[in-house]
């Protein structure tokens, strides 16, 4: 079924009003995944610097939520004292990050100090040692071994990143199938389409009035169909093995706003069976009277074990009916699913930015906004600025010379 | 000095926004400075213009949009155009120098369904027979189209005022005449002047190629002049306006920080003001509108308010001071007891500031439009129809 805008909500977040931010700790990582838009450049970041980030996000996004990034953010030494900033300032700290140097005591001191939330980037690109050739279906071992060490750990969600490539597309469902059984461990999974620049012959990129050289630039290919998957492409894959999947809320793009930024479906279920998914009017009321109660918005949920009250909803959200009818004809076969706890689990299908037709198509309402130099900018455009200065344009003739060709003009100046 | 934090942040975005834009034609009878529209096509075919609302509406999902140009009014089929939106229920707002509008077009147009107009009255205009006149002196003709539009009784009445550097210090005086008048005018935007700076640090590209600024016939200017800010105008009113106290905002696109819009809404009768609507009224009106009818909320169909707007003095501070307000005037003139509430929206605009790779633009921008099948921003609209796409500034470094 093609995705419909009218049964969707479109987050109300924006610039200056936004539920999330971002902060990078270190841009030192010990794995090189493909699809990654960041360069080592400066290594470990001074904490006061990290500091002064996370307080200008919060002042100039109104944010309750900050993700830690980087690089690799658990090799960061000050990383507890950042998530316990984070916590100190009322806002709830997210970790994203490879998993590989978690231990079981700092995954404690992590939650000591306050993380709400760790997300694994875990997938087959990435050629990770010990999981080299292993299928996304194998890496199910491993994201079983994180989502048990953070369960075991109580209080911290835990999150999947994935990113989808031509080749890892077919294989979206067998992970899906993973993290819908796992619903009680697993509250986000994240699938984001690989993008980069596009190398193919006559592209060439400007920035700051000059043609820069991209060819230390990592994220990148020269197919450009490797580098234009779409949220639709992937929500068509999971639909086709899950049927009642459906999204409930969108994020657009900024210069083209029918693409799906962000496309989210909210599973409702027990880890015997996926009941069903939670409607736009859900979560445009939770949106709504969130910002009502508190004057910020909202992202992920406080409490994933989400009960059977949010079955009450279900005179106001057809999508909740659906899975309510379905909670009870399991229950009608077999009453003693009544007694089976029921979470909500959010699926995130992202598409990146990206340029289409000589416009950077950035996700219009970003929830992963960074502070710069005292400036805010999304934070795939880091490098960007990092390396040139700012934003990159695309050039489509080698000169970067040639008039204007278009309709003449009367009137002003020109009469 | 405002805090952000007090306002409301539109909840808008392209997607879901209560605005919408479409142009009739690029003629005109003035040509005002600062304005961004250059004769090309001249009246464009009403099927045209008819697939764009349509798309536009699709699109954006908009409770109301703008009939703009050139001037609307001397397009042919205006009265068509407004039909066919109120038809889809739209509510249509044309934006209009005046010049054209009699009181029969105006009851024709009201038949048709139009909302609201807004009228471009400013002194830079040197219209026929207002020449040097200043700001102050133009509240005459100001006058003029709200008491036309009042006797009309049905279609709303708003103004869109440019404002340069030696226009700015009468801000206060427009404001109190839309104050006095609060039963016949329902708006007002304030719009700092900008245009693109033809200047040697400043280069510009179009679809990967450097393109000559001087195709548009832009002519040079004073960077001085391009720089009031919303807050500048904020200052500039409150001064002399002590009620004047927004109550949500816009942010640019590129730079979070600068206000695009900035929006005070009024609460008033014939008799006197109350007050203004505080951030929680704006948020409340906004959130329920769309639960309840899967949009956004461009303005109410009548500018009468009534009384029951008080209730909300129960969550927002700011209407009750002007609920008080209003209880003390009813106690000291009975008249106040039986006079009709309105409400008058009070709008400062900042358009688009150029920095290098980016162009900072008003963030969910309510007056996007269709070209060729695809939303724009509608300032925008010339950069395409000449240069084929959307002009990318590099600043040298």
């Amino acid at each position: 079924m093609p995705i419909d805008r009218k049964r969707m909500y479109k987050f109300p977040w924006s610039k200056a009003d936004n539920p999330g931010a971002w902060v990078e700790v270190t841009d030192e990582c010990d794995l090189s995944c493909p699809g990654c838009y960041r360069h080592r450049l400066e290594g470990h970041r001074s904490l006061e610097g990290v500091k002064n980030d996370i307080l200008l996000c919060q002042r100039s996004t109104n944010c309750g939520r900050i993700s830690i990034a980087g690089g690799e953010p658990l090799i960061y030494p000050g990383i507890v004292e950042v998530v316990d900033f984070i916590r100190r300032n009322r806002m709830q700290p997210v970790i994203f990050s490879n998993g590989q140097n978690l231990s079981r005591e700092l995954a404690a001191e992590l939650r000591k100090a306050g993380l709400h939330q760790i997300f694994f980037h875990v997938d087959s690109g990435q050629d990770r040692p010990g999981w080299e050739g292993r299928s996304e279906s194998g890496l199910n071992d491993l994201r079983q071994f994180y989502a048990d060490m953070i369960w075991d750990l109580g209080e911290v969600q835990c999150g999947f990143n994935v990113t989808v490539s031509r080749k890892t597309l077919p294989e979206v469902p067998s992970i899906l199938e993973w993290v819908r059984r796992n619903i009680p461990k697993v509250q986000n999974v994240s699938l984001i389409a690989l993008r980069g620049l596009d190398f193919s012959e006559g592209k060439r990129y400007m920035a700051g009035g000059k043609f820069i050289d991209t060819s230390h630039w990592q994220s990148g290919s020269s197919d450009s169909r490797e580098i234009s998957i779409t949220s639709e492409e992937i929500y068509e894959v999971v639909e086709r093995s899950f049927a009642e999947t459906r999204p409930s809320a969108y994020l657009s793009g900024t210069a083209r706003p029918e693409t799906h930024k962000f496309l989210i479906i909210l599973y409702l279920g027990s880890a015997r069976k996926i009941y069903g998914t939670v409607g736009a009017r859900t979560v445009e009321f939770n949106e709504a009277w969130t910002h009502l109660r508190k004057g910020r918005y909202m992202a992920g949920f406080s409490q994933p074990r989400i009960g059977k009250k949010i079955f009450l909803l279900a005179g106001l959200d057809r999508e909740i009916r659906k899975a309510l009818f379905r909670y009870l004809g399991t229950a009608l076969r077999s009453p003693a699913r009544l007694f089976d706890p029921v979470y909500i689990q959010c699926i995130n299908i992202q598409q990146p930015n990206e340029i289409l037709d000589g416009e950077v198509n950035l996700c219009d309402g970003c929830l992963n906004q960074m502070a710069y130099k005292g400036n805010l900018i999304p934070s795939c455009q880091l490098d960007e600025f990092r390396l040139y200065g700012g934003p990159i344009m695309e050039m489509t003739e080698k000169s970067g010379e040639g008039p204007g060709d278009g309709p003449s003009i009367r009137g002003p100046g020109n009469d | 000095m405002l805090n952000r934090r007090d306002l409301y942040r539109f909840p808008w975005s392209k997607p879901d926004n209560p605005g919408g834009w479409v142009e009739v034609t690029d003629e005109c009878t003035l040509s005002c400075r600062g304005c961004y529209r250059h004769k090309i096509e001249g009246h464009r075919p009403l099927d045209e213009v008819r697939q764009d609302i349509r798309d536009c509406r699709r699109i954006t999902n908009c409770d109301g949009m703008a009939i703009a140009g050139g001037e609307p009014l001397i397009y042919p089929h205006i009265v068509d155009v407004v039909e066919f939106m109120a038809r889809l229920k739209i509510k249509p707002t044309i934006l209009s120098n005046g010049e054209k509008l009699t009181p029969a077009l105006a009851k024709e147009l009201k038949k048709a369904g139009l909302a609201k107009i807004h009228l471009h009255i400013d002194s830079i205009q040197n219209r026929p027979g207002w020449e040097g006149k200043n700001e102050a002196e133009l509240n005459e003709l100001r006058q003029y189209f709200a008491d036309l539009l009042y006797e009309t009784k049905g279609i709303q009445c708003g103004y869109h005022v440019t404002v340069f550097r030696n226009t700015l210090p009468y801000l206060p005086a427009i404001t109190e005449w839309c104050k006095r008048n609060i039963h016949k005018v329902q708006h007002i935007s304030f719009i700092a002047f900008r245009t693109l700076p033809n200047t040697p640090d400043v280069e510009y590209f179009a679809g990967g190629r450097r393109i000559d600024l001087r195709t548009l016939g832009d002519v040079p200017h004073d960077p001085s002049e391009t720089n009031i800010t919303a807050e500048e105008m904020f200052e500039e009113i409150a001064d002399r306006h002590r009620d004047f106290e927004p109550a949500a905002f816009l942010n640019g696109s590129a730079q979070v920080e600068t206000t695009k819009y900035l929006i005070a809404i009024y609460v008033g009768s014939r008799n006197g003001i109350y007050g203004v609507l505080g951030a929680k009224t704006v948020e409340l009106v906004q959130v329920v509108h769309h639960l309840l009818k899967g949009r956004y909320l461009s303005f109410l169909r009548s500018p009468v308010v009534g009384r029951k707007v008080f209730i909300l003095a129960l969550v927002d501070p700011q209407l009750r001071r002007a609920f008080a307000d209003h209880l003390r005037a009813c106690f000291r003139d009975p008249r106040h007891l039986v006079s009709r509430i309105y409400s008058q929206s009070i709008h400062l605009h900042q358009p688009n500031e150029l920095l290098d790779g980016q162009v900072n633009l008003c963030d969910s921008c309510l007056n996007m439009m269709v070209y060729r099948g695809k939303l724009i921003n509608s300032c925008r609209l010339d950069e395409y129809r000449v240069f084929g796409t959307a002009i990318v500034p590099a600043i040298a470094r």
